[in-house]
């Protein structure tokens, strides 16, 4: 099968060409100019930014069976976070609408594009979970996913010749990415500032998503069906913490109760209200832009097991293992005792 | 009271800054929004609860017969907007610079006036409470006249749009290039100084590889009597900017963004101690402001932004000149323009 992977150098990416040429698939990279012009041979390269595509794209998309969009940005400005989600997407969509293109579009969403505001502690968050109503609240990040869902929606569904999958990952982990917004806030290289400690996270170890990514690319059974991808058995965040400390005795906890958190937030949302909006409080102090990271939900896992008879290859234990291998003895032992008296 | 109608044009990065604030106006409605992107009209109409939306600007200036038009798209493309916006009978609010030459300033300049509507470019800084108080301050006479004054603006552009080695920044093709993009800011503090000046030396060097053009740029403007340096570097971190104004009878040292002022006056021992318990009461007072900001998305740079904004829409509900006079933009773009000729190199 000839795949193409947009966004294929970046973290996800990486492991995604990996499983895929595992998988016996003829691979190509989109990346942008200036990435591909450090790359030492330009074979299976596709040197593209969707943000300004060459006119020429349409005609070079059409010898693909799959595309993979992994596309994205993340902690930018909107402007920065429209151009490369959904600006990007759009110039996507339109020349494969030029190409008349056909085949089987694998899109990576996202867990940010589910109501998770509307959802009462406990509930189990799975696809036929609502998506967000009031998008417009939320962060660059959830509204441009949201935009960029929708959009690959409307323009693929009136593609006769295209099977679209959607993916909707959780927080996707590994080594070369430890920190996840759902602990807290980094206050520093080795500095995490922990909102709660109890909530159960909903992780996916990179190559189990990268896994699930090729499955949907490959299974005739995943054709316009959509997934989330979460690992199961998710940690609390201690837990993730815990093993995080263990591997790295230089990282410093700084547990902050939730409800403490809560309470500044509702106070900073009530004085913008008294002001006018003049004193709107920063993203991170807005309940609806960090509620949905830090809602205590229960995961259903099932579908993609269910659907397409896949399993994560790599499991909890292990990919947690991976992520934070042990340091050295002695470094083991210092970092389990900082571990007890700061977690 | 009838709202005064605003309309926007051009959607990039700035345009929240501008829809957020005009949401917080009392008396003023945002009439519609426009940009060549369908998509983007759609979502932004969406996410600031503005609208309708346009990809035709003929059409939106018909349509909704705006009283103000905020032209935000790149400098290049100011002298139809703004054109076309005075035509239709509307006033305008114009981002940095407003046009990417003095001529064609100048057009708009004289078509604003001949209409009798309001022209202003976005010198928001001008705003910030230090430099308004500093300025008021010299105004004043309290530290006798002028003698010399140097402003100094630092922005790191490495990692932002401007570095972007894909997508070309629009600010690369104007001339003067990235430089050019923030000179009015630096520029309007040395005219609220100096109106005229009869020399000017430039030096412009591109220190780092990696931006398309210069990076550093170093004026030196004066008369008989006073002289002013002017300073851009646009690969420092964090960003600052600052200004010093020697007086004759005092000096003023303003950080722009952090809103700090320091005056520094007088000889006795009892007004020097005064003066500094002065200061420490106003640089705790400034480390609690910026706590406050990192708690709310207040930046610090656009704080200038919000008040001028204010001014601009009250001058017009009174019928009164711009906030920020026509002399003084005009005085801004004449030394931006000369800073940029190739003869004024060194």
């Amino acid at each position: 099968m000839k795949a193409l992977v947009t966004g294929g150098s970046g973290f996800l990416g990486r492991h995604l060409v990996a499983e895929l040429e595992a998988r016996g698939d003829s691979v190509t990279v989109m990346m942008r100019p200036s990435s591909a012009a450090r790359r030492e041979s330009g074979e299976g390269v596709l040197a593209c930014d969707l943000r300004r595509p060459p006119e020429e794209l349409a005609a070079s998309l059409a010898e693909f069976d799959a595309i993979y969009h992994l596309v994205a940005a993340a902690g930018s400005g909107w402007r920065e976070a429209f151009e490369s989600n959904v600006a990007a997407t759009e110039n996507l969509l339109d020349a494969l609408t030029v190409a008349g293109w056909r085949g089987r579009f694998v899109h990576v969403s996202s867990f940010a594009v589910y109501g998770t505001n509307q959802l009462a502690r406990g509930t189990t968050l799975d696809e036929s979970t609502p998506l967000e109503p009031e998008p417009g609240r939320r962060d660059n990040y959830a509204w441009t996913k949201l935009l960029q869902e929708r959009l690959v929606r409307e323009r693929l569904g009136a593609m006769d010749e295209v099977e679209l999958v959607v993916v909707r990952p959780g927080a996707i982990y590994a080594k070369e990415r430890r920190f996840q917004y759902r602990l807290g806030r980094p206050l520093g290289e080795h500095v995490v500032l922990m909102l709660g400690g109890s909530i159960p996270m909903p992780l996916n170890y990179v190559e189990n998503t990268a896994s699930l990514l090729a499955e949907c690319g490959h299974n005739p059974a995943a054709a316009g069906e959509t997934f989330n991808a979460v690992d199961p058995s998710p940690p609390t965040q201690r837990a993730y913490l815990k093993a995080w400390r263990e591997a790295d005795p230089q990282l410093k906890v700084i547990p902050f109760p939730l409800w403490v958190y809560r309470l500044l937030a509702r106070a900073l949302e009530r004085a913008e209200e008294r002001s006018g909006g003049r004193t709107a409080p920063a993203a991170f102090l807005q309940p609806y832009v960090m509620e949905p990271s830090l809602k205590r939900l229960r995961y259903d896992v099932s579908r993609a097991t269910a659907l397409l008879g896949w399993e994560p290859p790599v499991s909890a234990g292990e990919a947690l293992r991976r992520t934070f291998p042990s340091s050295s003895e002695s470094n083991t032992s210092v970092s389990r005792r900082d571990s007890s008296s700061q977690l | 009271m009838t709202p005064i109608r605003a309309a926007v044009v051009g959607l990039g990065g700035i345009a929240e800054e501008h829809l957020v604030k005009l949401h917080r106006l009392q008396g003023v409605e945002v009439a519609g929004v426009c940009d060549l992107s369908q998509t983007l009209v759609d979502a932004v109409c969406e996410r600031y609860s503005v609208g309708p939306g346009f990809t035709d600007y003929d059409r939106m200036l018909a349509e909704t017969q705006p009283d103000v038009v905020h032209v935000l798209a790149p400098p290049a493309t100011h002298a139809a907007l703004v054109g076309a916006a005075l035509r239709a009978g509307a006033h305008v609010f114009a981002e940095k610079p407003i046009a990417p030459s003095l001529a064609e300033y100048e057009r708009m300049r004289e078509e604003a006036v001949a209409r009798g509507l309001l022209l202003t470019e976005n010198y928001n800084y001008l705003f910030m409470d230090s430099t308004r108080r500093g300025l008021d301050l010299f105004r004043s006479g309290q530290l006798g006249e002028a003698v010399n004054l140097d402003v100094s603006m630092g922005v790191g552009l490495g990692r932002a749009a401007y570095g972007d080695p894909d997508i070309r920044h629009f600010a690369h093709d104007m001339p003067g290039g990235a430089l050019r993009n923030f000179a009015s800011h630096p520029a309007s503090i040395v005219t609220a100084v100096l109106e005229e000046w009869s020399s000017l030396a430039v030096s412009q060097r591109q220190l780092q590889a990696g931006m398309p053009g210069n990076d550093e740029l170093r004026a030196l403007v004066g008369d008989d009597r006073v002289s002013a340096t002017l300073s851009i570097t646009t690969r420092s971190q964090p960003s600052q900017f600052t200004w010093l104004l020697r007086c004759s009878e005092g000096t003023l040292e303003c950080d722009v963004f952090g809103q700090r002022l320091q005056v520094i006056a007088g000889g006795s021992p009892l007004s020097k101690l005064s003066g500094e318990v002065r200061q420490g009461i106003g640089r705790l007072g400034a480390a609690a402001a910026q706590v406050g900001r990192a708690a709310t998305d207040r930046h610090s740079y656009f704080e200038g932004f919000e008040r001028l904004l204010d001014d601009f829409y009250a001058a017009i509900a009174d019928g009164r000149p711009s906030p920020i006079p026509l002399a003084q933009m005009d005085a801004t773009n004449r030394l931006v323009e000369e800073i940029f000729e190739e003869e004024r190199q060194v």
